[in-house]
C-alpha cells in the first residue's frame, strides 16, 4: 500500500513515499521506474498503472437501455450510435464516432440506399467501459523514495458500445414494407485519450512547480446518443485523486 | 358528539388505510402475473425460457406465452416491467427476441483489450413441419443452441460469445427452411 510521510510541500501535494501497488484484487496493478532528465536535472520517475480485472472495480462500466422509436427515417439521415468524450480540457478528437443507420445495416441488406425509408421500433444500446488509470510519481534521482510526489494523475477509456435491433423494416424498391428477416446487431469501440495522458514532461514540470500539482489529464464524460439524437447514456468514469480510488 | 364524529372519522380513516394496504401488498404478491397480463400473456401458458441479470445488474427474464416472446426486467422495488414484445411476424411466423451482456475483458498480450460480449437470440414460431434440431448442423461456429419442440410449436435459444455475434445477419427463418423445418 502506498506510504504518505504526511508532510505537504507548499501548496504542491503530498510528499509520498516509495509506492506499492494496491492489491485488493478488483484491478491489475503494473509498475514502471524510469530516469527523466530536464534542463540537466535528472528525475527518478515511477508510473503506476492500473486496470480493472472484474466488473465491479471502480474502473469498469457496464450497462444497457432499450430505446424506443415511433417514427421512420431515411437511412441515411439518421445515426445509429453518436459519441464524444470530454477532459477538462474540451473535447477528446479521436473520440468521436459517428455511424449512420445506413452504414450498420447495409452489409446486411442488399439494395438498400441512403434514401430508403426504414423503421426500428426498439434499439438495446449495451456498453461496456474500461478505464485506464496511471499515476506519476516524480522525485530527483539524487533524492530517496521518501522524496516522492505524485505529479500526474490521468486516465483514458475504452468503451464498447453494441447495439440490437430486433426488429428492423425497411421500403422495398415496389414501395412495399418488409421485415428484415433477423436480428441485427453489433458493435462499435470508442477509444478516449487525452492528448497529455501519462505525459512524463508535463509530470516533470508539475513536480518543477509549472503547473498545479498532480497535474491531471482525465476522460471526464463519455456521451453517447443514438436516432433522433435521443440520449442513450452519459458516462461518467472514474475520475481518481490517489490509486486507492480505484480500489473501491 | 364532536367528538364521537372525529374517532368515526378517524376509523374510518383508518380503515380504508388498512385496505389500501393489503390491496397493495396482495398486489405486490402477484406483481408477475400481473407484469404479465399487461402484455396478454396468460400467466398459465406462460414459461422461462432464460432468467440472469442485465448489464445493470437488473434481474431479467424472457419468456414465452403461446408463439410470443417477452423481455421483463425486475426494478429495485421488485416490480417487473416488459421492456420487449415480440409477436410472430406474417413472412416467417417467428419471434424474436435478442440481448446482449458484457462477458469480459479480453486483454492482448501488446496491451490492448476489448469487452467482449454474451449474445443471447431466442426465436420461437408454431410453423414446423418438420424436426428443427438439424438446424445445429447449418449454424456457424462458436455458437450453442437450446431447442425446444412439442409438434409444430417450437423455441430456439442461440447463445455466442465474442467481439460480434456470429448470428448477426443470418436469417433463421431461412435456415428453418433449408432443413425442411418450416415450409
Amino acid at each position: 500500500m502506498q506510504k504518505k510521510s504526511g508532510s505537504e510541500t507548499g501548496g504542491q501535494g503530498y510528499v509520498i513515499g516509495r509506492v506499492e501497488p494496491p492489491d485488493t484484487g478488483v484491478n491489475t496493478w503494473m509498475t514502471y521506474r524510469s530516469i527523466y532528465t530536464s534542463n540537466g536535472v535528472s528525475h527518478n520517475i515511477q508510473r503506476l498503472v492500473a486496470q480493472p480485472k472484474l466488473s465491479n472495480s471502480p474502473l469498469a462500466n457496464t450497462g444497457s437501455r432499450i430505446i424506443t422509436y415511433g417514427v421512420n427515417w431515411a437511412a441515411g439521415t439518421e445515426n445509429l450510435i453518436v459519441s464524444t468524450a470530454e477532459s477538462l480540457a474540451g473535447n477528446i478528437p479521436g473520440a468521436s464516432l459517428v455511424l449512420s443507420v445506413y452504414d450498420a445495416i447495409r452489409s446486411f441488406i442488399s439494395g438498400l440506399s441512403t434514401t430508403t425509408e426504414v423503421s426500428a421500433p426498439n434499439i438495446t444500446y449495451t456498453w461496456s467501459n474500461v478505464t485506464t488509470a496511471t499515476f506519476i510519481y516524480v522525485r530527483l534521482d539524487t533524492e530517496s523514495d521518501d522524496a516522492q510526489q505524485l505529479s500526474s494523475i490521468s486516465t483514458k477509456t475504452v468503451t464498447a458500445v453494441g447495439y440490437d435491433i430486433p426488429k428492423f423494416n425497411y421500403k422495398a424498391v415496389n414501395g412495399s414494407w418488409v421485415l428484415f428477416p433477423d436480428i441485427i446487431q453489433g458493435k462499435r469501440t470508442i477509444y478516449a485519450t487525452p492528448s497529455r495522458y501519462a505525459n512524463i514532461a508535463d509530470a516533470v514540470d508539475a513536480y518543477n512547480g509549472l503547473y498545479p500539482c498532480p497535474v491531471q489529464n482525465e476522460v471526464y464524460n463519455i456521451k453517447i446518443s443514438g436516432p433522433e439524437s435521443k440520449n442513450v447514456e452519459v458516462m461518467w468514469p472514474c475520475n481518481p485523486n490517489s490509486p486507492l480510488d480505484c480500489e473501491w | 358528539m364532536k367528538d364521537l364524529l372525529k374517532s368515526r372519522a378517524a376509523g374510518i380513516v383508518y380503515i380504508v388505510i388498512a385496505i389500501a394496504l393489503v390491496a397493495l401488498w396482495i398486489t405486490y404478491l402477484n406483481r408477475w402475473n400481473i407484469a404479465l397480463s399487461s402484455i396478454d400473456f396468460s400467466p398459465s401458458a406462460t414459461s422461462t425460457v432464460c432468467e440472469g441479470f442485465d448489464a445493470n445488474g437488473d434481474h431479467y427474464r424472457v419468456v414465452t406465452c403461446h408463439e410470443s416472446l417477452a423481455l421483463l426486467t425486475e426494478n429495485g422495488f421488485g416490480w417487473w416491467k416488459a421492456s420487449l414484445v415480440s409477436n410472430p411476424n406474417s413472412q416467417d411466423g417467428l419471434s424474436r427476441i435478442s440481448w446482449m451482456i458484457p462477458a469480459s475483458i479480453r486483454y492482448a498480450e501488446d496491451g490492448s483489450f476489448a469487452p467482449d460480449w454474451e449474445f443471447h437470440d431466442v426465436y420461437c414460431g408454431n410453423n414446423a413441419a418438420g424436426p428443427v434440431s438439424p438446424i445445429t448442423a447449418k449454424l456457424p461456429p462458436n455458437v450453442t443452441v437450446n431447442v425446444w419442440q412439442s409438434g409444430s410449436s417450437y423455441l430456439l435459444h442461440f447463445i455466442s460469445f465474442g467481439r460480434e455475434s456470429p448470428l448477426s445477419g443470418l436469417s433463421v427463418g431461412e435456415l428453418l427452411q433449408s432443413v425442411g423445418a418450416i415450409s
